[in-house]
């Protein structure tokens, strides 16, 4: 899953728009939109708001997390907090990418908000790196990443799971081949390199 | 592209399991003295010293009548830095091209349990170093410091550190025609100028277009 | 949007479109009494289609293994994509409506192109695997559509003739007996981002058998093949 597919899944989320025409509800098989009746805020998914914008034919109303003060306390809690946050939106990175890049205008001191949102990610993605690393050392092989959003995922993605593969395969390899010598020794005690080897047909490749 | 798991096509399986391995011959094997380059008897000395490949070793069960596999020394010096958690400085690559998987094959012939042990252990104490390196300098070469599995490891790390950086620049969403594509336009282009007979009936619009996404 | 002169060829249009659920509801109803195993069953929206769809393939995409085909669901949404094509085509090019409808259409084509190259990529890489595995399975349980099954048997076929010319037919017998070894099968126990539906109890996370309930919406990584019946059973997604 690399960005350009987070981000096409990301373009589901729904966005309020402003539109400046009018028209009768669409009946999308994603689900139905509209009626868009100019002046009118509307939710649309964020790939068609997208759109809309390009041709002008609308405004974005940024969702309400997307404001500097809401912003700055989440990026405090972020930094408080042992734990991921639960972001105000699944996609945060993908809605505050798309609206920023397509309608900076429509988003009032869009350069500072795009600094904290940066700021939030990367802190986030510190700490995945720092409990990653606490979680690998812990001998696991399992671990909850609750809150986690798929583009922080994709900064360890797929170096850490693959990792995680081998350091697997190699301790199944150390764990199967103790437990069969432990149970070989216990036919051949003392034998040094003995050459009875019937008994060695427990071990298979 | 699919994490790195043995199979009997992958050509750095194959390579691996040329390596030599160091074993002890334990019994006289009759007419098998052309192994050992130093011995000039026909038969195979017990006692003799000799190099085999890791695809011959690996068929034989751990405890067979004729040949002790000797754990190779790269092994037993990294046991301290394993023990004290120092692995990361530490240069895999040049100690072996395939550290874990030449150890991973070792393992079972490991009397002492020491190699299995410390081929995981090292590879978890240095998944942080890898994901710092693969995050912070992706353009710098490791051929000394990293070995296959971990030069592969840092490969996809830079690879995911490339594409979120261009998505962020919003540099990645082009569409490109693919390599394979591309190609073959040269290759056309070439044969047009070779031969000047205008029209090519095969190059249709449909294979100019053609891309990926 | 739309011009004066067009509006009511337009609206008819529109209205075709409108009705495209109560199309797609038809189709289903016909392909739940095909199954019949329940006759109460709710009719199936194209939304719901697409759902599936969509968990389907970001499923395939991280699952180490083919996992059950869709050949039911992709059809229907073939057929709900050409349908809506056809009431579309009367419609100008430039039409807010065309627009906005033929940008969804190429979106759900992407889905579902994206969802069987991915698996064409896992049944090239683990042609015999699959094929032996699904030759095990009862034919509701096929991991291969029909039409992918067929291609696997090619798909396999010529690779072995290709191997057999230039290389196989030239070696001992010894060699040629090693199809056995030569089948590379997907590594199931690959880790993992999974995220749950609903809550499970009682699953085991790791070799010693330690047991985790999982909370719906909580997320985890962990080894693919102490999770895949989850998958299986829609209890959880893999993201």
């Amino acid at each position: 899953m690399d960005p350009s597919i987070i981000e096409f899944i990301g373009e589901k989320s729904m966005i309020s728009i402003i539109p400046n025409f009018s028209n009768e509800p669409l009946h999308l098989i994603y689900g139905s939109v509209g009626p868009f009746r100019a002046g009118f805020p509307v939710f649309v998914p964020l790939w068609l708001a997208a759109h809309l914008r390009k041709q002008q034919k609308c405004r974005i109303v940024p969702p309400e997390w997307m404001e500097l003060e809401t912003l700055e306390e989440i990026k405090e809690e972020e930094k408080r907090s042992k734990f991921f946050t639960k972001m105000p939106c699944e996609h945060y990175m993908v809605v505050a990418q798309l609206v920023m890049s397509t309608a900076p205008d429509d988003v009032p001191r869009c350069e500072e908000l795009r600094t904290i949102i940066k700021d939030i990610f990367d802190i986030r993605e510190s700490k995945l790196r720092t409990s990653i690393d606490a979680f690998i050392k812990g001998e696991g092989t399992y671990a909850k990443l609750d809150n986690l959003t798929l583009l922080e995922m994709h900064s360890v993605r797929p170096i850490l799971p693959y990792s995680l593969d081998h350091i697997a395969r190699y301790q199944r390899v150390a764990t199967a081949s103790q437990r069969d010598t432990s149970m070989l020794s216990l036919n051949t005690t003392g034998g040094a390199s003995g050459t009875g080897s019937m008994s060695n047909s427990l071990f298979s490749q | 592209m699919m994490n790195y798991f043995p199979n009997y096509y992958s050509i750095e399986d194959i390579f691996v399991t040329q390596e030599k391995v160091e074993c002890k011959v334990n019994t006289r094997l009759q007419r098998l003295g052309f192994l050992d380059a130093g011995a000039e008897t026909e038969d195979l000395e017990p006692g003799r010293t000799i190099n085999l490949p890791l695809w011959y070793i690996k068929e034989l069960k751990v405890n067979n009548a004729y040949f002790t596999i000797a754990v190779p020394d790269i092994y037993k010096n990294v046991h301290k830095a394993v023990c004290e958690a120092e692995t990361t400085h530490i240069e895999l690559g040049r100690l072996h091209p395939y550290f874990y998987e030449f150890g991973r094959y070792l393992t079972p012939y490991d009397r002492n349990h020491v190699i299995g042990r410390i081929i995981f252990e090292t590879l978890r104490q240095r998944v942080r170093h890898l994901l710092d390196i693969s995050k912070n300098d992706g353009d710098t070469k490791h051929e000394h410091r990293l070995d296959n599995i971990e030069s592969k490891l840092h490969e996809a790390g830079v690879r995911t550190n490339t594409l979120y950086i261009n998505w962020l620049q919003m540099s990645g969403n082009h569409i490109r025609t693919s390599q394979l594509v591309e190609e073959h336009q040269k290759k056309r282009k070439r044969a047009d100028r070779s031969d000047d007979e205008g029209d090519n009936e095969t190059d249709t619009p449909t294979s100019k277009k053609r891309s990926t996404m | 949007m739309s011009t004066r002169e067009s509006m009511s060829d337009s609206e008819n249009v529109e209205q075709a479109l409108n009705e495209h659920d109560m199309i797609t509801e038809a189709v289903l109803a016909d392909a739940y009494e095909e199954d019949g195993d329940d006759e109460d069953a709710e009719p199936i929206t194209a939304q719901k289609v697409l759902e599936i769809l969509e968990t389907a393939w970001t499923n395939e995409m991280c699952a180490p293994e083919l996992l059950q085909h869709q050949s039911d669901m992709l059809e229907l949404m073939m057929s709900q994509v050409a349908h809506m094509e056809e009431q579309m085509k009367d419609l100008d090019k430039n039409d807010f409506r065309f627009v906005v409808h033929q940008m969804e259409l190429e979106r759900i084509r992407y889905i579902m192109a994206s969802y069987l190259r991915c698996r064409l990529q896992k049944i090239e890489a683990f042609t015999q695997h699959i094929i032996n595995q699904d030759a095990t399975y009862d034919v509701a349980d096929k991991r291969l559509s029909p039409e992918e099954s067929k291609y696997a048997q090619e798909f396999a076929t010529n690779v072995d003739e290709y191997f057999n010319k230039v290389a196989t037919r030239y070696m001992p017998n010894q060699q040629r007996g090693e199809a056995e070894q030569r089948v590379v099968a997907p590594n199931l126990m690959s880790h993992v981002f999974l995220k749950a539906n609903v809550a499970v109890s009682g699953v085991i996370v790791g070799v010693d058998d330690e047991e985790v309930d999982l909370t719906p919406g909580s997320q985890h990584i962990i080894p693919y093949q102490l999770v895949s019946d989850l998958i299986q059973r829609n209890q959880a997604k893999l993201i």
